[in-house]
């Protein structure tokens, strides 16, 4: 089905550019509306009111390739502006409906200048919608009314929606070539004006509603002929405002509403009859002197076209849907090549049908070559009555195998609606011969891969990079032992900042409990006192002086632990106040004993001044360490 | 006592991450002449060898490179993947590795998020050691500013504190995400001509559909002699485990 053809990406890009932007008055601009992003059948742009401007419309152009893997789908429509008035021009935004969706291209800037090759009669102001020109200055003649024809009414205020009074000077006819055609033939349908006044050709208000059908616009010459022609006794001016090629999709009977058309025309005003046969030359008929200008909408009526399927008698397998008459030529690049080496295979159908949906014909499966579809170019054109054109496919062959390659003919085949059979054609088969080659055969070849318009180095072909000769291996050794010593680092630096938070907060807690600290503490102090007095014992013992400050430092030690111990002030603290604590604390009466004994040694010496007879120092030391100890022992228990 | 440890620790982590030096070792040497030779089984050989002793990313670059110069494009992918685990950024490896997948003729299509792709392609380009370094370097600045701020008695958490504590955090998602791009799970490279997966780990499973060499799966599950595979497109199944090789 060539209707269900149409391929839409999602980025569907829409653009419209013009050769050149600053143009005297007749020349011409060659405006280019390109819809990239779309394969198969595209209704022709909605081109908005160009004040200023004769439109043609010169062809389209489709072109369809892959690349990288991804298909990628072109289509141009091209006009001719030719610049009527100088002036600056605004072309308004160009719309292109594709599926449900309507696309808009930017609007364009255009300046004319004034005075350039001005020997052409003064540009009218003419407002088109569909590319056609129409003849500007039709003459008016007696002619009677044709019977049948279309009828040409006054507009309403809504153009276009409402159609009223009948004239049976001016009607559109739209005559197709056939009316009984068979799936995917052309049938062709012209737009002829028939009109007995100086008519203004305005375009479409209303589009042909073909549905069933594949439309393709026929490219008009710039310059349509008009003629005259009789109907029904009446002379009237005819002029072909516009030509479409329609290919039905599938069999079926069909209605073809031909839409509506805008005309805009000079009615005569009566009581001139003298004056009227002089003024009648087509030099004076746009100025509007005698007359005014009302514009007619011109409605065709529906017509009935009959499609039929085309026979399955003798229908080949290489056939896909062409029909019409084709030619096919085949070109082959290259007849020596290198292993993995592409080769490009053209093939060119060229003649009249559904050019533009032509599927390319199959390329037979070759052993170990690979082949792929590269690059689709359409062009239409005009072949007297109805479209022609040429659809050129690019294939490239990729030989796997070193030796000779036999790429084999080709079939292509169609159906002659003419003649009323298919038709096969068989291209040549070519021999290719493949030299040996260690390159690596590429995932997708260099010749499906689309270059920028800038040209850039051409890659030539495509390997791994060479072997590195120097290893870093110690360098990546280095970063493993960063990471070993950060982590290290991290480790003690983690236990530190532990170890410091938690002293922190215990120096703050027995900053706050005094009595908690002194008992923690006493032992630490009490071992500081015991090694002073350890020294102390080491002097001279001959010396009473010395004895006197040994024993003194001994007391003051075992006072200090002591009134550490119980939480006592040092000042003050009595050997009763001692003795009650202790007992308190149930501690022995020998013990107690004993501590007492080593103060009133202490206090004999110091006070007495006797010397220390029968006590030695290391004994003094030996039993206030008894006492410490004891004392922590007595604290843990 | 503190102070002397820090400076001890500094200077420690410093003189070993600069012992460096580059002489590239004589089996190496050896086997790169094989390789200019065009004895690419023997360099094979050679390379495999010095991979076993002491791993890096420029011997796994060059067995890639034999690999496929012997036309077994599997294995050659298996170690141009090693070798960008430990060198992603290197562009010979990624220019490499990149040619070798586009030979492959069937493609995986990833269907997960943008976003996870985006992550994968991100982290790609980082080592797991240089993200553990970002990250144990943010936090010893983090440590030492605690420290000192415990040592001049001063506030925790400050303005620098806070700032460095952010630095920390930020640090460890490079981390995070490596773990969960490559820590979770086992990525391997078909190593044959065309390996059969199947709906389970026997070969009485019905064949689910087949790979090819040199194509990227990740393998969640070991049962004896299989593996539980998982392509980017969400299907998965069993395939034996000697048809594939883990990066």
């Amino acid at each position: 089905m060539l209707s269900s053809s149409l391929a839409i990406a999602e980025d569907v890009q829409i653009s419209a550019s013009v050769d050149q932007d600053q143009v005297q008055v007749n020349e011409e601009i060659h405006l280019n509306v390109r819809i990239a992003g779309v394969r198969g059948s595209i209704q022709a742009p909605q081109l908005p009111s160009l004040e200023g401007f004769d439109v043609f419309y010169s062809g389209r152009s489709s072109r369809y390739s892959f690349v990288n893997g991804h298909s990628e789908a072109m289509t141009e429509f091209n006009y001719v502006l030719i610049s009527k008035t100088p002036g600056q021009f605004v072309l308004l935004p160009i719309e292109v409906k594709i599926g449900d969706k309507t696309y808009q291209t930017n609007p364009i800037k255009i300046f004319v200048e004034g005075g350039g090759i001005a020997s052409l009669p003064q540009p009218q102001k003419v407002l088109q919608t569909s590319g056609f020109a129409f003849p500007q200055r039709p003459t008016p003649m007696q002619t009677p009314q044709f019977q049948g024809s279309p009828t040409a009414m006054q507009p309403s205020s809504n153009a276009g929606a409402q159609l009223n009074d009948i004239d049976q000077n001016i009607f559109l006819k739209v005559i197709p070539n056939q009316t009984v055609v068979y799936t995917n033939q052309q049938l062709v349908l012209i737009y002829s004006l028939y009109t007995r006044y100086d008519t203004r050709y305005e375009g479409f208000v209303e589009e042909p509603e073909t549905s069933g059908f594949w439309i393709e616009e026929f490219p008009m010459d710039p310059n349509i002929g008009k003629d005259t022609e009789m109907v029904n006794g009446k002379k009237f001016v005819r002029a072909d405002v516009k030509k479409v090629a329609l290919f039905p999709t599938a069999p079926g009977e069909y209605e073809i509403k031909p839409g509506v058309v805008k005309t805009s025309v000079q009615i005569e005003e009566p009581n001139d009859s003298m004056m009227d046969e002089f003024f009648k030359d087509s030099f004076f008929n746009q100025s509007g002197i005698f007359g005014r200008r009302v514009e007619k909408m011109l409605a065709p009526p529906a017509m009935r076209i009959q499609v039929k399927a085309l026979p399955e008698e003798g229908k080949p397998e290489s056939f896909k849907g062409a029909v019409g008459d084709f030619k096919m030529a085949t070109h082959i690049d290259k007849r020596i090549v290198n292993q993995n080496e592409a080769i490009t295979l053209q093939i060119v159908l060229e003649g009249e049908g559904n050019i533009e949906t032509l599927m390319a014909p199959v390329v037979p499966k070759i052993k170990d070559t690979k082949i792929y579809e590269a690059d689709t170019q359409t062009q239409l054109f005009k072949a007297q009555n109805v479209i022609a054109g040429k659809k050129t496919f690019e294939i490239v062959i990729i030989p796997g195998e070193a030796g000779e390659l036999n790429v084999p003919s080709i079939e292509f085949s169609f159906f002659n609606p003419k003649l009323e059979r298919y038709v096969i054609l068989k291209s040549d088969s070519y021999k290719i011969k493949v030299n040996p080659s260690s390159t690596p055969a590429p995932l997708v070849p260099k010749e499906l891969m689309k270059g920028d318009e800038k040209k850039s180095i051409r890659l030539e072909a495509e390997d791994i990079q060479y072997i590195k000769e120097r290893s870093s291996t110690d360098h990546d050794q280095a970063i493993k032992f960063s990471v070993f010593g950060l982590a290290l680092l991290n480790g003690l630096l983690t236990f530190f900042t532990i170890a410091l938070a938690i002293m922190r907060r215990r120096n703050e807690f027995l900053d706050q409990n005094v009595s908690l600290k002194r008992t923690l503490f006493a032992k630490k102090f009490a071992a500081q006192g015991l090694n002073r007095l350890n020294r102390l014992a080491k002097t001279s013992s001959q010396d009473g002086q010395s004895d006197e400050s040994f024993f003194d430092e001994s007391a003051k030690i075992l006072n200090q632990y002591l009134s550490d111990k119980l939480n006592l002030s040092t000042h003050g603290l009595t050997q009763d106040l001692i003795e009650q604590r202790l007992v308190g604390r149930k501690i022995s009466s020998d013990f107690v004993q004993k501590i007492q004994n080593c103060y009133s040694i202490c206090d004999q010496i110091r006070f007495g001044k006797m010397g220390a007879v029968g006590v030695n120092r290391e004994e003094m030391i030996h039993q206030i360490r008894e006492i410490i100890y004891a004392l922590e022992r007595k604290g843990h228990d | 006592m503190i102070k002397k440890t820090l400076i001890f620790c500094a200077v420690f982590t410093g003189l070993v991450g600069s012992l460096w030096a580059a002489n590239p070792s004589q089996p190496f040497k050896e086997a790169n002449q094989l390789y200019a030779d065009g004895k690419f089984a023997e360099a094979i050989s050679v390379y495999q060898d010095l991979v076993q002793s002491k791993p890096s990313a420029e011997i796994y670059y060059n067995l890639g490179n034999a690999y496929f110069k012997d036309k077994q494009f599997g294995n050659a992918i298996l170690n141009y993947e090693r070798a960008k685990r430990l060198n992603p950024r290197d562009p010979d490896i990624r220019s490499n590795l990149s040619y070798a997948d586009r030979l492959i003729e069937y493609k995986v299509e990833d269907k997960r998020n943008w976003y996870l792709h985006e992550i994968t392609d991100l982290v790609g380009y980082f080592k797991f050691q240089e993200c553990w370094l970002l990250f144990f370097t943010s936090y010893s600045i983090f440590l030492i500013g605690l420290l000192i701020s415990f040592i001049r008695r001063r506030p925790l958490f400050g303005t620098l504190g806070a700032t460095l504590l952010s630095l920390v955090i930020l640090s460890s998602f490079p981390l995070l995400l490596k773990f969960a791009e490559t820590g979770m799970k086992d990525e391997a490279i078909i190593t044959v001509k065309q390996a059969e997966v199947r709906y389970g780990p026997s070969t009485i499973d019905r064949i689910a559909f087949r790979l090819v060499e040199g194509l990227k799966v990740s393998a969640h599950d070991h049962k004896q002699d299989w593996y539980r595979i998982q392509l980017r497109d969400g299907r998965s199944g069993w395939i034996k485990d000697s048809e594939m090789s883990v990066i």
